[in-house]
């Protein structure tokens, strides 16, 4: 389903040259959750940032979903991101101004789905994380935890192949981050693959598979070693 | 000003706002310095000295009909009446009024030769009795007046023997200033001499180059239209006169219609009413484009310092003072305002070379450039003023708050 | 998509108000500045008679003597013809309408001896000047084509006059009295001002129509005299009204209706060929003898009927909207600016940079639209400004559809062209930069 190959990227400015990724290679199969962990500078978000197709490489290649990523335009790579990823981030951004519904309404909208269908998928959706009686509230209305499911949500209504998490419980009190987790770990019950970078070991460890980042590299393909823990502290 | 590097290097991370702030300030300089060059020559166009009595002189036309009206007995009547109303100096019949926009003109030469080779000077012409020149309240500067016996009545063309005329026209066809006492060609074989020179008189046309060119003779022609001017004793008579002036001469024989009862500084409001419209219209444009730059430097300082706001407060929290801080915006304002006008001053001279050529504008007035410097800096500081003052509140704690 | 665009800007309007509120300014602003001045320069330039602007020609022929020319005008042309010049030429087959003019002016004497005489100008021309110059009639018609020839003391009024004299009536074969003459009304006409005063450029480009209309053939028979300019440039001895319709004086005017441009050619070789046998009489001795045709565009061309004050002002009040949307721009970036956190989420939800580019146009656009109709409703004020200032152009200063349409036309394209930078500027940041902690 996704499957990376030697990925480099080189970050550039006038003094420095930074290997954010070196050889990076990765592959995910249907219906994992992958959790992917590492210490800060480790290149976790530019990890997360090609997966998610929001910045491009300078070699190796990706593939997602059988597709060459490195041949696609900006265009296309937006559609891709739409369809086949759902986003999920550390700070929910979900978008202010706009109320639940309409926020789990804004990929749908580039998905170019009829009204019809849009309003279906975002009523099952918001069914979904246990919000849809209060579709019309905005955001500020709501508890972080809240915020997050919204976010979940939106990023489950357009059924993408994977979802994309960004430290989804890092602005969240514990008993908020574990209701979060669990629903996480029910959407992959349910069949759909997770792919979550976190640095928090605790939460990692209870993903299926583990892929640890020092460096810009994968450290370690086995599973979670309780050593590396420290690593984090 | 140890600051400026560090500012002129902001400003370069910040290229597209600062240069849009930049070409705003120079447009702005450029139509403020033009519209002002504008408003300047208009006002002093219509300012000129008229050499007239402005505030105390009345003009009206009569219209006489039908075929038994006999003009001349009618015109001395009515002299006769307004001569002897209270409050009037002086009552004259024309056959046009300075600044009225309507009159004869007429070519004339200070030789035979420059009249055989067609070089001959335009000149207002004007007509009217021996009262012309005190009721116009034209100053004599030589020579004489008209006497009674000079003048002509007639309905057709008169034989006029002497004549009077501006200094500026003196001067003109008789540069030597040998001018009185000389004749003046008309073309054909017209040919009078000067017997009078007065000071200085407007014409009827402001926007006719040969404006101060003017010549009075004595001659008085007698037709169904007839204008006259009467020079009141003060303000309060002009107004009575022209509330009653009408009623008066028509009580005195009714086959007549009276129009255009109206003082000289009407008739002067009147004759300049587009160069006063185009003073306001230029006044508002330059009034609401300064007050627009003023609101976009004030709006773009703002955002730079919401953006910059961390910023601020990690200075803050290094030492500097809110004096820094405002001068740090106040600095960057005036080094984007120089900018600016260095740009401004170069578009205003091409605009004016532009225009110059295009419209036959008067030339530039130059010392309006440090005027408007000075405007446009001054307008860039009290814009600039609120945004940066609300920096230099901001609190050095924003330093270490993570948001 | 478009719908959700709109929504999305009135969303971004409803929070940043002051802002978006500075933009509207500024744009209304610009706009009703430089439509204030457009609308004046429009109205002033417009064609007054569109339909036939270019088959009405004002005939000038150049009978300067030698060494005398207008100084004027740029080809050196007299404004106006002599009378023996205008008698003459009418003579010619060849214009399918043509018509002799004179600006004169009446005594009116009411019959009521309550009511006071009053000074009405008026106009003497031939029968078929209502055709040429489409001119509405209410009661009757023009006067008989014999009338031209052997005058008689007939009227057409105006419906203004009309009201005056006969409370609206019909009065057609009813007599008016004018400077004791009595004349037969045979025609009322509608009202009837051209912007500008085309068929008279000389006497004031925006003055009212006359009222009164009477033959040309009038002129000897009661010596009418003549209210606009008189131009000689001959030495002459006029003692009286004979001696001035026999001199080279220039105070008629002549205007003919050429249907195609072969009569066009025709009547140019007409008058050429007058010329020349007037040339064999000793007139017309100027080596530019000729004649020349100016239809309508032309002639108000010719009469600078838009002022140059006018044209100093457009150019002025397009730096001004210059400004305003240069101010627009910055405005923008800053607001744009401030979205840029949610532009990184809407890309990483799948939004590509045409669909964030377009939206922000969307935005502008909006803005530009409301900014536009601020600016109509300035320019409203601007022309009612305008109107007190210059009291000659109140009849020209209204804004037609046409001109509504420009400006709103002029704010949104100015909008959308200042927004472009700004839509391409944020359609362009790197989206993950906004995604991490905020």
């Amino acid at each position: 389903m996704l499957k990376m190959n030697n990925i480099k990227k080189i970050f550039r400015t006038d003094l420095v040259e930074t290997h954010a990724l070196r050889d990076f290679s990765l592959e995910v199969s249907e219906g994992e959750f992958v959790a992917v962990t590492g210490p800060s500078g480790s290149g976790k978000t530019t990890f997360l940032n090609i997966t998610g197709m929001l910045e491009t490489f300078n070699s190796g290649s990706y593939l997602l979903d059988g597709l060459d990523v490195s041949q696609l335009n900006d265009n296309q790579r937006s559609k891709l991101r739409n369809e086949k990823i759902g986003f999920i981030f550390q700070s929910f951004n979900l978008i202010p101004d706009l109320n639940l519904f309409d926020n789990v309404d804004v990929p749908l909208r580039y998905r170019g789905f009829s009204a019809k269908d849009r309003k279906q998928r975002i009523e099952n959706a918001l069914e979904r994380v246990g919000l849809s009686a209060r579709m019309k509230h905005l955001p500020s209305q709501l508890s972080g935890g809240q915020q997050q499911r919204v976010a979940i949500a939106r990023a489950l209504a357009g059924e993408p192949l994977f979802l994309l998490a960004d430290e989804p419980t890092g602005n969240l009190d514990s008993l908020m981050a574990r209701q979060v987790m669990q629903l996480l770990e029910e959407i992959n019950q349910q069949g759909t693959t997770i792919i979550m970078v976190t640095h928090d070991a605790e939460l990692a460890r209870r993903a299926e598979r583990n892929i640890h980042i020092v460096d810009g590299q994968v450290s370690d393909y086995q599973q979670l070693q309780p050593v590396l823990d420290v690593a984090e502290a | 000003m140890l600051e400026i590097k560090p500012i002129l290097s902001a400003l370069l991370r910040h290229k597209s706002s600062t240069l849009l702030i930049i070409l705003q300030i120079a447009i702005t300089f450029a139509v403020v310095v033009n519209s002002t060059s504008i408003i300047k020559e208009r006002i002093e166009l219509m300012s000129r000295d008229t050499g007239l009595v402005n505030d105390r002189l009345i003009t009206f036309n009569v219209n006489a009909f039908g075929e038994d009206y006999d003009h001349e007995s009618n015109l001395r009547a009515d002299l006769e009446l307004l001569r002897s109303l209270p409050g009037v100096v002086s009552a004259a019949p024309m056959n046009q009024i300075p600044l009225s926009g309507s009159g004869d003109s007429s070519g004339v030469a200070g030789s035979q030769e420059a009249v055989d080779n067609l070089e001959m000077t335009g000149t207002g012409m004007f007509h009217g009795d021996s009262h012309m020149i005190n009721t116009l309240g034209v100053k004599l500067a030589a020579g004489r007046l008209f006497t009674p016996e000079e003048i002509t009545y007639s309905r057709g063309r008169a034989d006029v023997k002497s004549v009077i005329i501006t200094q500026a026209l003196a001067d003109q066809i008789y540069p030597e200033g040998n001018a009185l006492g000389s004749t003046l060609f008309m073309g054909g074989d017209l040919k009078m001499t000067i017997v009078g020179i007065v000071e200085h008189m407007s014409g009827s046309w402001p926007s006719w180059s040969n404006f101060n060119y003017n010549v009075l003779t004595p001659f008085v022609p007698l037709r169904d239209f007839q204008r006259y001017l009467i020079q009141a004793e003060d303000q309060e008579t002009v107004t009575r006169l022209l509330g009653e002036v009408e009623k008066l001469l028509i009580d005195r024989n009714r086959q007549r219609v009276i129009t255009n009862v109206r003082s000289m500084d009407e008739l002067i409001e009147r004759i300049y009413a587009d160069d006063a419209a185009m003073t306001t219209i230029l006044w508002v444009v330059v009034i609401l484009l300064v007050l627009i730059t003023a609101l976009g430097i004030v709006g773009i300082v703002s955002f730079n310092v919401n953006q910059r706001v961390k910023q601020i407060g990690t200075r803050r929290a290094l030492g500097a003072t809110r004096m820094d801080i405002l001068r740090y915006f106040v600095t960057e304002n005036i080094l984007i305002t120089s900018l600016g006008l260095f740009v401004g001053i170069t578009l205003t001279i091409g605009f004016n070379v532009f225009l110059a050529e295009q419209f036959e504008m008067p030339e530039f007035n130059w010392n309006l450039i440090p005027v408007g410097v000075l405007i446009m800096f001054f307008i860039g500081i009290v814009s600039v003023w609120l945004p940066a003052r609300r920096a230099s509140k901001v609190s050095p704690a924003i330093a270490t708050q993570s948001i | 998509m478009l719908s959700y665009y709109l929504k999305l800007s009135w969303l971004s309007i409803k929070r940043t108000p002051i802002l978006t509120s500075l933009m509207i300014v500024a744009i209304g602003l610009g706009i009703g500045v430089s439509m204030t001045v457009l609308t004046v320069n429009y109205m002033m330039d417009k064609d007054p008679i569109p339909e036939k602007s270019h088959q009405l020609y004002h005939v000038q022929l150049f009978s300067y003597g030698k060494g005398h020319s207008n100084s004027q005008t740029e080809d050196a042309f007299p404004m106006q013809v002599t009378y023996p010049d205008a008698m003459n030429i009418h003579r010619s087959e060849v214009p399918l309408r043509k018509t002799r003019s004179l600006a004169t002016g009446f005594t009116v004497i009411p019959e009521s001896a309550d009511s006071p005489p009053f000074m009405q100008s008026a106009r003497a021309i031939d029968y078929q000047f209502f055709d040429m110059f489409n001119v509405p009639f209410i009661f009757g018609s023009t006067w008989n084509e014999q009338i031209d020839q052997s005058p008689r003391e007939v009227v057409v009024i105006d419906k203004e006059l009309n009201n005056r004299l006969f409370n609206g009536e019909n009065s057609v074969g009813k007599a008016v009295n004018l400077g004791s003459v009595r004349y037969t009304v045979v025609g009322v006409i509608d009202t009837w001002q051209p912007a500008p005063r085309f068929y008279d450029l000389n006497n004031g480009n925006f003055n009212e129509s006359e009222s009164i209309f009477v033959p040309f053939s009038l002129l000897p028979v009661h010596e009418l005299p003549s209210w606009g300019n008189n131009n000689g440039w001959k030495t002459e001895k006029i003692n009286n009204y004979q001696e001035k319709l026999a001199s080279e004086q220039m105070w008629n005017q002549y205007w003919v209706e050429l249907p195609t441009k072969e009569v066009k050619e025709e009547y140019q070789q007409w008058l050429e060929g007058y010329i020349s046998e007037q040339q064999k009489l000793g007139r017309f001795e100027n080596e530019k003898a000729g004649a020349s045709l100016k239809n309508v565009i032309q002639w108000m061309k010719v009469n600078q009927v838009v002022p140059s004050d006018n044209s100093i002002l457009v150019g002025l009040s397009f730096m001004f909207l210059a400004v305003c949307m240069i101010n627009t721009i910055g405005l923008l970036l800053a607001k744009f600016l401030r979205r840029a956190p949610e532009v990184g989420v809407r890309r990483a939800l799948g939004a590509s940079r045409s669909e964030i580019f377009i939206q922000h146009l969307v935005d502008v656009a909006f803005i530009g639209i409301l900014g536009g109709a601020l600016g109509l409703l300035l320019g409203q004020l601007g022309l009612l400004g305008v109107k007190t200032l210059y009291s000659s152009y109140s009849q020209l200063v209204h804004m037609d559809l046409t001109l509504i349409v420009l400006a709103i036309g002029i704010a949104l394209g100015s909008s959308v062209i200042a927004g472009m930078y700004p839509a391409w500027l944020i359609c362009r940041t790197n989206p993950s930069v906004y995604l991490k902690i905020q």
